[in-house]
Formats: structure tokens, C-alpha cells, sequence
């Protein structure tokens, strides 16, 4: 998979470099430095993005702008628009601005199921407007099974990254041709402490404010995410060995985590697929020129207009797997330690993306 | 197949006619003979045969063969050329006469040094222009990365060639693809011309004789790709003695052995070369301690001469490389590996037979098998697959050549080539949930035939001109889509399909192919050169990447894709003076390409059973000027070349997805506007060697983002157009420095070091420029360099 170079005398984030550029370097000593190009520009355009499952609500739909490709630049967030969902089946339902640029359906509100198609239409406070063709909601197979295997790493420096257990999934691939896989995961760690102290004091502890009731931190890909397949090679057989995600070594406790396997469109999937090959393109000989990636959303009042993104509709199918890190790993645990400061109040443990009060629903299998 | 018969009848009958034609004036005897090294026994090419009485003279061909026609009398004949001590013979003509003349390597003199087999006075001349020959000496003499003397790597020296990257495979040539370029080894096609993805040329150095690139006055009897060909003639084997030759290099290792079989009749050459690198990778780090990379070549030559009219030769040569990456990175199979092996095999055979009939007429009968495979492939249980291609050339060829007058050289030939085509199959391993498929065959013929006259009409005037008829006829068994009118060519828009029997011809494309080259002599070694040719194109690699892949796929012209047709203009000036001592030349072009190919925003070719729906074809035009100053004798010797050339598409289809850049022109991925070679050795004495050659050329277009976009938390970067920036300017100086042994004093075992330094200042050039949000750095942008530093390297040779 990707590795991380790493040398001395540079600041260098994580490379995402194909092995065969890394055999060139480390075969011809070459170097990667930083160099500034000059800035291209082009107006802004806007940003979908949003996903109806067969899984309960609320569904979200975010819209942002484009921004100038240099690090200064902002993606600045679309407020004031109307945005409906609606189904082949006559229903719809306008979305809720319950942030700047994040609309929500009512928790009560429309419930995907597997076999309707689903659109968007958008009408920004600009007054133009947009909107996506009916994408189809398709149930995923079930996830025959997750495994894991230990792997010692000697490469990293630090000790949760040299003790990892690799997960992979299973499933069975339906005897229909055309069918696309995105993978997605979440891992949650329970914690006892909703907020800790910037620094480790002098026994080598963070000091924790405790929860006032039981909480889970969340812990998602953050980047480089893109993990998808289709069945072009095997169609109607199994997948197996599907890497899914690399568990580090922060503690020896369990770790929970869930799985989810989405069913999405053949566009859905190209527009994915053409994203992460742009991320992965390291304008090499050997990389593919870049593509436009465009999305399947239109603007109406004005047809020349590029709009950029996806608004997808996915059966999802999930399951969970508890990794034992008691065993194989060598050394010690490279986790923060945490002495919980019992006289402080407590702190409510908010539901956000990173943390919920609510058990995890595999949490006691 | 009928029009292919009648235009042979045509072509030829020019030939029987002049045949029958009666001969007039006083009595004329011909005057032919060999010119050989006297050392090495090979035959001299380009030897000026010069008759002192009468002022006229000729060069002797590629064979070494020379005939001139002249009346009965006693003459004295001067043979000159550099590199050889010059001999004066005195020859009574009462008779036709045939003789053998041997020089002497002139070596041992440091007043003349050679670094060409031309004859001193060939670049003004002879009629072509655009064509460079290099003998293997000379590429030997330039500095080589890791110590590979590397044939096709020392081309890029040359005004006109050009690559994308350092360790990029193939050549491009004056504003051409690297699939353009028609690379012959002994007649034999090379599908893939470097080892290790790019790094190495295929041609062991110790077999070459000389290479010759032919850019722009394209002969007729040569033709099929659309921007060059490279034609490397293995060398003929010693027949005097047995001898062993061989070195040890970082990279590779060499050995070789010749000589004569039994009789001198029959001799035989056979040499090798291999990679043993693994050992290097073990001592990396753990990421790419799994990497393999591996090969070896194999070429033999054996030449059988029963008397001097007939002379049988056959070249075979093959060539694996096994190259392993840890996971399936640059493969597009949707399948999880832990590593994927590219592994790549070419096999080819020539057979040759010259049949010089008398010494007017010499035929020359060949045939070629040529084979290229390769493979990618993954190993892991439960999803093991192998994608392999093949390409099978077959060809028959035959070439007349007839010396109708002193003033009329003429040649004619006909060639059928046999195209067989597995642009992709993947195979699935033992266990394997891998669904097997398999693309169906290409088959095609192609067939042409040509007729060339070189005339010298005066002293001052010579015309090089002929024409060529090639056409590609696809057969069954197929199977091709019918795609619905007045929509794109999309897989959803095929609404049918045609299936051919076995045989039938389904689709032809083919054309004249007219070829001109002027030579009009100015004064005392000077001349004005002009030419222009077409070139048509049936076979074609495509890959949407920068440089192709060794496993990147092969496809023929067919009912979709058309042939690609290349048309050059070009006007050249030359001159030498000082006794040859300097060259200078200058030549300007101008090429228009008819159905260049490109490809559709993130096409996929791979496995895809439609590939014409993902690709796009326009027109192209490349012009530039190509530079060069030369000198050839004295303690330095060397050359200084600069070009200018550009090279852009304009791909305009009818619906906005077949246009790229919204129709506009835009520079081909290879337009490298501004090239500066230098390239220069100095001999203090007979032992040492020193050579230094330095490079400068613009950077390669890039496509950059114009804006980004977060979509599910990832920066998606936004493209527009292609190749719109270009990546930084790119130098380098090597040095080579060689100890040989005193030549003067003959020794059982001879052996030499050379010492080079790649990239001498160790400059950082760009190999790619790409694009990383982070947030850990001010920069976005990052260059990498992968020949970032010096590299040197010591190679022996040794001889007994």
C-alpha cells in the first residue's frame, strides 16, 4: 500500500508515493522539495456533496465553494439555499441549514429504502439553480466476515505504528455485473474523560475532566479515504482479502470497530474513482494525465456552468469486529495515559463526528 | 489483395524496362571490390573509392560493397576514409574486375582521431537529410549512467531526439510519440527498446556496429511507423581468430564470444549480458526490500559466405526483464495484491540471404520473427492473476538493387508483414476469484511495395526519390460493434456488432507513400539539401500516460482508428571546411500528423474490449531547427548541437467529450521547445580518454490544477486544460574518463576501465512536479528529482 517518506533536513508531510517512484528513490538518491508553481485561477464554483442510505437518518448535504489550489485559499461554505430531496415515489422533504453550508433532513424525515431512486434540487440564495439526476438506492450484500492479522512494521519510529493489526473484509458479490463497493469505517474507544489537559504533567499524565455520563470517542479515515472496488474482475464470486484499515497499537484494550459497506452507482463510483487517482497522481510518467472531475450535479439556469461533486444514494450493509491487541505486539502501548481529575465538575459528552453518548450498537456483542 | 499485385507490377516494371534498355558508347568494365577493416575483418561503410584521372568517385554501401563503371585503362584509385589510414592502389581495367581492400585502423595516429564511421565529407555529400549514423566507438565514448554504454540513451545527444524524463523509455523524434519510431535490430522490429522500465537500452553494446537514426529523409524502402527509424546493425563476426570480450559493470554484466566455425566460411558470434542487482535492494530499506529487478539479453550472429556472391546471415536475439513492486501500484486491474511482477520478453530471429547476382544486380531476401510479451502479474492467493499481452510480427521481404548507370542507382522491394494481436487476457491463479477474459485477436496484413532511383543528374545535383505503397488489411475472425450515427462513440452506444470469418478481409487502409531528397552541391564543401516524405502508421501503442509502460498495450489500425499519416518537409545547409576537420549543418522542418491519437478524460484501456471509444484522434504539426557544429580531428574532439521544435495536437471531435482543451491546440506531452547538447573528447595521448557531455532542454508540459474542491473531506484538486505548464528546465554534465592499454603493443589480453560521473554537479531536475495540501508546509507544490545526485561508476572490459 502507500508509504511515508520521511527524511531529514526536510519538512515533508505524508507522501502518498506509488512503490515504484520510492524504488527510484531510493535506487538514484533522488529528493522530493518543495517548489512553487505559479497559482492558476478560475472564478468559484460550487461544491456538492451528500449521501442517502437505506440506513436510518438524518442525511446531510453540504455545499461549498472552489477555492484557488494553494494552501492559503479557503473553501468557503454556501448558506441561505433550499435544498429538497425527493424520490421516484413522489415524496420530498426540504433540507434544514442546521450549520452554514450543512443541511439536514428532520430525523423524522424521509427514510431511504432500497429500490427507489433519489435526487436533489438546490436553489441558492443567488437564485440559481441545480440538481442531480435520480440516483437508484441499491441494497449491498451483507460482510461475510472481518478478520484481522498482526504485523510487525520496523519502518516507524513510533511504537503504534510498528505493531499493527491489518483488517481485511469478505463478501460475496452477487451474480449481477456492475456492481460498485465503497468501504468506510469507524472505530470507537470509550473514554472516561471529556477533556484533557494540553500537556502531560510530571508522573507522564494527561489530566482528564471526567464525563458526566458514558461516552465514545470516534475515529474515522481523515484522509486518503477513497477504498473502493467494483466486481468488473469478479463478478458473481467472492472479494476477499479487502484491506479496510490498519489498527495502531494505542493501548491494549480491544479495539471497536465498525464497517461499512456501501452499494453505490457506477457514476458514484467513477466519480470516486477519478478523485482518488487524481489525490494519488504524482504528475509521474507513469500517472495518468489528470482528469476533469466533474460530478453528476447540473445547473439548470445556467447549463455552461461546472458544478463540482456528488449527491449519492447507497444500500448499506454493516458489521463490527473487536481487535484483541493483548497479544503479539511487542513493546509497550504508544497511548495517552490518563489521570482524571475526580474534584473537577464533569463535562457533558456532546454527539458530534468524534464523540457520542450512545453506546455503539455492536458495543456488547 | 489483386491492387497489391498490380502495383507491385508497376513499381517493378520501371527496373525490367531499364534492364532491357541497350547500352551505348565505347566499352565500359566494372571495377568492384569489398572495403574491410583490416583489423576486425567488418566491412567499412561510406569508404570513398576516388579514381584520381578522371576526378569521379564513389562510397562504398553499407556492406561494404563499392562498384564503379569505367573504361579500359589503368587507374589509380585512392581509398580514404576517417578513421582508417588512407591507401592508394594502382588497378589495370581490361576486365571486370572485383577486389578486396583492407584497411588500417588509423588509431595509432593522434593526429586524426576518429568518432565516425562517415566518410570525412558524407554530411554534404550524400543526397539524405536528417539521417545520423554513430558507430559504437563513439557511443561508448559517452559518458554513460552507471557505466552502461546504452545506444538508444546516447541518441538523445542528437539535434531532433528528445525524451520525456530521465529513465523514461523510448526516444521521441522530432515532435514524434515514442511508438513512432520504427526501432530495428539486424531488420527485426523492437517493441520495447529499454531494460528495467526505462533505464537501460535492450542493445548490448558489445554487438552493436553502428545505429542509425533516420529522422527526416526517410528512404522508401523504409516506412510503418510515422516519425523515424532507428536501424542498429549487430555487427559481423570475426572470422580469423576466436576471441572472448566481456566487462564487469554496476548494472550489468557482459560476455561475449566469436569467431570462426570450422571453416571461414562459417562464423558465429554470441555474447550476453546480466543484470545481478537484487543484492542492492537488500540492503534498502523494508518497503522495497521485496523489489526485484532483473534482466538479461541474449544476441547470436551467424554468417555463412560460402563464395562472394552468396551470404547467409541470421541475428536472433532475446530479452527478459523481471521487474517486482511491492503492491499493485501501477497496474489497473481491480484486484488487491501485496506486490506485482511486470515481466517482459522479446524474441526475435532474421534471416538474411544476399544474393549478389552480378555486379550490377544484388538481391537481398529476408525474413523476420519478431515476438513481444508482456505480463503483469500478482501472486497473492485468492485473487492471483496474470494480464498478458503479446504482439507477433511476421514479415517476408525482399530488395533489389541495380546499378543501372554510374548515374542511376535504382532499388526496388516488396515486404508482407503478418500481424498477430492479444492486446490483453487476464489469466486467474490457482484458486483465484478472478474472472478470466479475454480480448479478442487482432489480426492484419501489412503489405508495400517501393521503388527508388538515386540519380546523380550532375556533379552538383543528386535526387533521392521513390515511392512507397503500403495498406493494412484487417481480418477475421472479428467481431466489430457498430456504434449508432450522430452520438459519441460510446460502449452504451454500440447497438450491434459485425462478426468475420476466419480469413475474410473486413477493413483495408493504405496509401502512396512519395519520398524526395535533393542534394545541390554550392561550392567546395558546401551543399543545400531538401526533402520531403509521408509516412503511414497501422500499429500503435496506447496508454494514457506520460511515457508508456512496457506492458501498456499495442493496437492496430482498424475500422475505428485510423492510420496515422505524417507528412515532412525539410531544407538543411552543410558545410566542412577545413579538411573536414569542422562540420556544420542546419536544418529547418515542418511535419503535419494526420490522426494522432489521445484519449478521452480518465480514460481506461486496460482490458477495455472497446478501446475506441476512449480514444480521440486529431491532426498534429511539429516544425523546428536543428543546429549542429562539429569537429572531427585533433586532441579535442566533440560536437555542440541546439534545436528548437515544437510539437502540437489539436483534437477537435464533434461532441465535447471527443475534444481535448475544447478543441484548442495544445502541446503534445513530448514538446520540449529549446534542446542544447555538447558533447566533447579529448585524447591527450593513445591511453586516456576524456570525455564530458552536457545537456539543457526546456521541461515537459504538465497539467496543474486550477482550483480544489473538499468533497467528503478530500481536497480534490480541479484540471481544465493539459499541458498548459511545463515542469523547470533541465541540465546535467556527465564525465567519463578510459585508460586503455598502449595499442601499439599487441597483447594476449586487453582490458580498459572506465570511470564516470553522472549528473557531475549533482543538480536536483525535475522528474515531476505535483501537488500536496498539507498543512505542515508553505508550500503546495513539490518537485521530484529522482537522479538527484552525482552517480559515479567504474565498468572493466577485457578482450583475449
Amino acid at each position: 500500500m502507500m508509504k511515508t517518506v520521511k527524511r531529514t533536513g526536510l519538512i515533508l508531510p505524508e507522501f502518498r508515493l506509488s512503490p515504484f517512484i520510492l524504488v527510484l528513490l531510493v535506487l538514484v538518491g533522488s529528493c522530493v522539495t518543495p517548489y512553487q508553481p505559479d497559482t492558476q485561477s478560475i472564478g468559484s464554483a460550487l461544491v456538492v456533496e451528500g449521501l442517502i442510505t437505506d440506513q436510518p437518518g438524518p442525511y446531510a448535504v453540504n455545499l461549498s465553494q472552489t477555492a484557488n489550489y494553494s494552501y492559503a485559499s479557503l473553501n468557503l461554505l454556501i448558506s441561505g439555499a433550499t435544498v429538497i430531496l425527493a424520490d421516484n415515489a413522489g415524496n420530498q422533504e426540504v433540507l434544514k441549514e442546521i450549520r452554514p453550508g450543512s443541511y439536514q433532513t428532520a430525523p423524522n424525515g424521509i427514510r431511504g429504502v432500497a429500490g427507489r431512486s433519489y435526487k436533489i434540487s438546490i436553489r441558492t440564495a443567488s437564485g440559481k439553480q441545480y440538481e442531480s439526476p435520480l440516483e437508484l438506492l441499491k441494497p449491498a450484500p451483507p460482510i461475510t466476515q472481518l478478520k484481522y492479522e498482526y504485523q510487525y512494521n520496523p519502518a516507524p519510529f513510533e511504537n503504534d505504528k510498528k505493531n499493527t493489526w491489518e483488517v481485511f473484509l469478505d463478501t460475496k458479490d452477487p451474480e449481477t455485473p456492475g456492481d460498485y463497493y465503497r468501504w468506510i469505517w469507524k472505530n470507537y474507544e470509550f473514554t472516561p474523560a471529556c477533556k484533557l489537559s494540553d500537556n502531560i504533567n510530571a508522573e507522564g499524565f494527561y489530566v482528564g475532566i471526567p464525563c458526566c455520563t458514558n461516552c465514545w470517542n470516534i475515529n474515522q479515515c481523515y484522509s486518503n479515504c477513497i477504498n473502493i472496488s467494483s466486481d468488473a474482475a469478479i463478478n458473481g464470486k467472492a472479494i476477499s482479502r479487502q484491506y479496510i484499515m490498519s489498527v495502531p497499537f494505542t493501548s491494549r484494550s480491544s479495539y471497536y470497530l465498525e464497517v461499512e459497506q456501501q452499494s453505490i452507482s457506477p457514476g458514484a463510483f467513477q466519480f470516486f474513482n477519478s478523485v482518488k487517482k487524481l489525490v494519488n497522481n504524482t504528475g509521474g510518467l507513469f500517472d495518468s494525465a489528470p482528469a476533469t472531475v466533474g460530478g453528476n450535479l447540473k445547473c439548470i439556469s445556467n447549463p455552461d456552468e461546472v458544478v463540482y461533486g456528488y449527491f449519492g444514494a447507497a444500500g448499506v450493509s454493516v458489521m463490527a469486529l473487536k481487535v484483541d491487541r493483548t497479544k503479539d505486539a511487542v513493546g509497550i502501548p504508544n497511548g495517552k495515559n490518563i489521570a482524571l481529575d475526580n474534584m473537577a465538575p464533569c463535562l457533558v459528552c456532546e454527539n458530534s463526528i468524534y464523540r457520542t453518548p450512545n453506546k455503539p450498537r455492536f458495543w456488547d456483542q | 489483395m489483386r491492387f497489391f499485385y498490380f502495383t507491385f507490377v508497376c513499381s517493378w516494371l520501371p527496373i525490367f524496362i531499364a534492364v532491357a534498355q541497350p547500352k551505348t558508347g565505347k566499352p565500359n568494365h566494372s571495377l568492384t571490390g569489398y572495403i574491410r577493416d583490416a583489423g576486425t575483418k567488418q566491412p567499412i561503410q561510406g569508404v570513398n573509392v576516388f579514381i584520381m584521372e578522371n576526378r569521379r568517385g564513389v562510397t562504398t554501401s553499407r556492406d561494404g560493397f563499392f562498384v564503379i563503371s569505367l573504361p579500359v585503362g589503368t587507374y589509380n584509385i585512392k581509398f580514404s576514409h576517417l578513421g582508417f589510414r588512407s591507401q592508394t592502389h594502382t588497378i589495370t581495367l581490361n576486365k571486370t574486375v572485383l577486389t578486396e581492400i583492407l584497411l588500417e585502423d588509423d588509431s595509432k595516429d593522434l593526429d586524426e582521431i576518429t568518432v565516425t564511421s562517415e566518410a570525412p565529407d558524407r554530411n554534404v555529400k550524400k543526397v539524405e537529410l536528417g539521417v545520423t549514423q554513430m558507430t559504437i566507438k563513439t557511443i561508448k565514448r559517452i559518458p554513460a549512467f552507471m557505466g552502461e554504454a546504452d545506444v538508444v540513451r546516447s541518441l538523445l545527444l542528437l539535434p531532433g531526439v528528445t525524451t520525456v524524463g530521465e529513465g523514461a523509455p523510448g526516444i521521441n523524434v522530432r515532435g514524434g510519440s515514442t511508438d513512432q519510431n520504427l526501432v530495428l535490430m539486424d531488420d527485426a522490429p523492437i517493441f520495447n527498446s529499454s531494460h528495467l522500465m526505462g533505464f537501460f537500452s535492450v542493445f548490448n553494446p558489445d554487438i552493436v556496429r553502428d545505429v542509425t537514426l533516420n529522422r527526416g529523409g526517410i528512404a522508401p524502402s523504409m516506412g510503418g511507423r510515422a516519425a523515424s527509424v532507428l536501424d542498429i546493425r549487430v555487427k559481423e563476426p570475426e572470422v580469423e581468430k576466436l576471441s572472448v570480450t566481456g566487462g564487469i559493470g554496476l548494472v550489468a554484466s557482459r560476455l561475449g564470444i566469436e569467431g570462426p566455425l570450422f571453416t571461414k566460411k562459417l562464423s558465429f558470434l554470441l555474447a550476453g549480458r546480466a543484470s545481478f542487482n537484487d543484492f542492492l535492494f537488500k540492503i534498502m530499506p523494508r518497503s522495497i526490500r521485496d523489489t526485484k529487478a532483473n534482466f538479461y539479453d541474449l544476441t547470436t550472429k551467424v554468417k555463412f559466405q560460402p563464395n562472394e556472391q552468396h551470404t547467409i546471415t541470421f541475428t536472433g536475439y532475446t530479452s527478459h526483464d523481471e521487474f517486482k513492486l511491492a503492491s499493485d501500484s501501477l497496474s489497473t486491474v481491480e484486484v488487491n495484491a501485496s506486490s506485482t511482477i511486470f515481466e517482459y520478453r522479446t524474441v526475435n530471429g532474421t534471416l538474411k540471404w544476399n544474393y549478389f547476382i552480378n555486379n550490377r544486380l544484388n538481391l537481398t531476401t529476408t525474413a523476420v520473427y519478431s515476438q513481444y510479451r508482456p505480463e503483469t502479474s500478482a501472486p497473492d492467493p485468492g485473487n492471483a492473476f496474470q494480464l498478458s499481452s503479446e504482439i507477433l510480427h511476421r514479415q517476408l521481404k525482399a530488395d533489389l538493387s541495380y546499378t543501372l548507370t554510374d548515374n542511376h542507382q535504382l532499388q526496388g522491394g516488396i515486404s508482407i508483414i503478418d500481424y498477430y494481436l492479444q492486446p490483453n487476457q487476464l489469466i486467474p491463479g490457482f484458486q483465484s476469484n478472478v474472472l478470466p477474459k479475454s480480448l479478442p485477436i487482432e489480426r492484419a496484413y501489412e503489405l508495400a511495395v517501393y521503388a527508388q532511383d538515386e540519380w546523380k543528374v550532375n556533379d552538383a545535383f543528386s535526387v533521392l526519390g521513390g515511392i512507397r505503397y503500403s495498406e493494412l488489411l484487417n481480418r477475421g475472425p472479428a467481431s466489430v460493434p457498430v456504434y449508432q450515427e450522430g452520438v459519441p462513440r460510446e460502449p452504451e452506444t454500440a447497438t450491434s456488432s459485425t462478426s468475420y470469418r476466419k480469413g475474410h478481409i473486413y477493413h483495408q487502409a493504405g496509401g502512396i507513400e512519395p519520398r524526395l531528397a535533393l542534394r545541390w552541391t554550392v561550392g567546395e564543401g558546401q551543399s543545400i539539401k531538401a526533402g520531403y516524405n509521408r509516412l503511414r502508421q497501422y500499429i500503435q501503442q496506447i496508454t494514457n500516460t506520460t511515457a508508456a509502460l512496457p506492458v501498456s498495450r499495442w493496437k492496430l489500425s482498424d475500422s475505428f482508428v485510423k492510420p496515422q499519416i505524417a507528412d515532412q518537409w525539410s531544407v538543411g545547409y552543410f558545410k566542412n571546411t577545413a579538411g573536414n576537420a569542422f562540420e556544420a549543418s542546419a536544418e529547418v522542418y515542418y511535419k503535419t500528423l494526420k490522426n494522432v491519437v489521445d484519449y478521452k478524460d480518465g480514460a481506461e484501456l486496460v482490458l477495455n474490449p472497446t478501446p475506441e471509444t476512449e480514444l480521440l484522434q486529431g491532426t498534429g504539426k511539429a516544425y523546428g531547427l536543428e543546429t549542429q557544429l562539429r569537429k572531427n580531428k585533433g586532441h579535442w574532439i566533440g560536437w555542440v548541437s541546439y534545436t528548437y521544435s515544437r510539437s502540437l495536437y489539436t483534437i477537435n471531435g464533434p461532441y465535447p467529450a471527443e475534444r481535448v482543451n475544447n478543441g484548442r491546440q495544445y502541446p503534445a506531452n513530448f514538446d520540449k521547445p529549446h534542446t542544447l547538447n555538447a558533447m566533447t573528447t579529448f585524447r591527450p595521448n593513445n591511453r586516456v580518454n576524456v570525455s564530458f557531455n552536457f545537456t539543457y532542454s526546456t521541461g515537459r508540459p504538465v497539467t496543474q490544477p486550477y482550483a480544489r474542491a473538499r468533497v467528503n473531506g478530500i481536497i480534490v484538486p480541479i484540471y481544465i486544460n493539459r499541458n498548459q505548464q511545463r515542469i523547470p528546465d533541465y541540465h546535467r554534465l556527465d564525465f567519463a574518463i578510459e585508460f586503455n592499454q598502449d595499442p601499439a603493443k599487441k597483447r594476449r589480453w586487453e582490458r580498459s576501465w572506465v570511470f564516470s560521473i553522472y549528473n557531475v554537479y549533482a543538480r536536483k531536475n525535475a522528474y515531476s512536479v505535483f501537488f500536496k495540501m498539507n498543512s505542515a508546509s508553505l508550500s503546495d507544490g513539490y518537485k521530484l528529482a529522482v537522479f538527484g545526485s552525482a552517480f559515479p561508476s567504474l565498468t572493466y572490459n577485457f578482450k583475449f
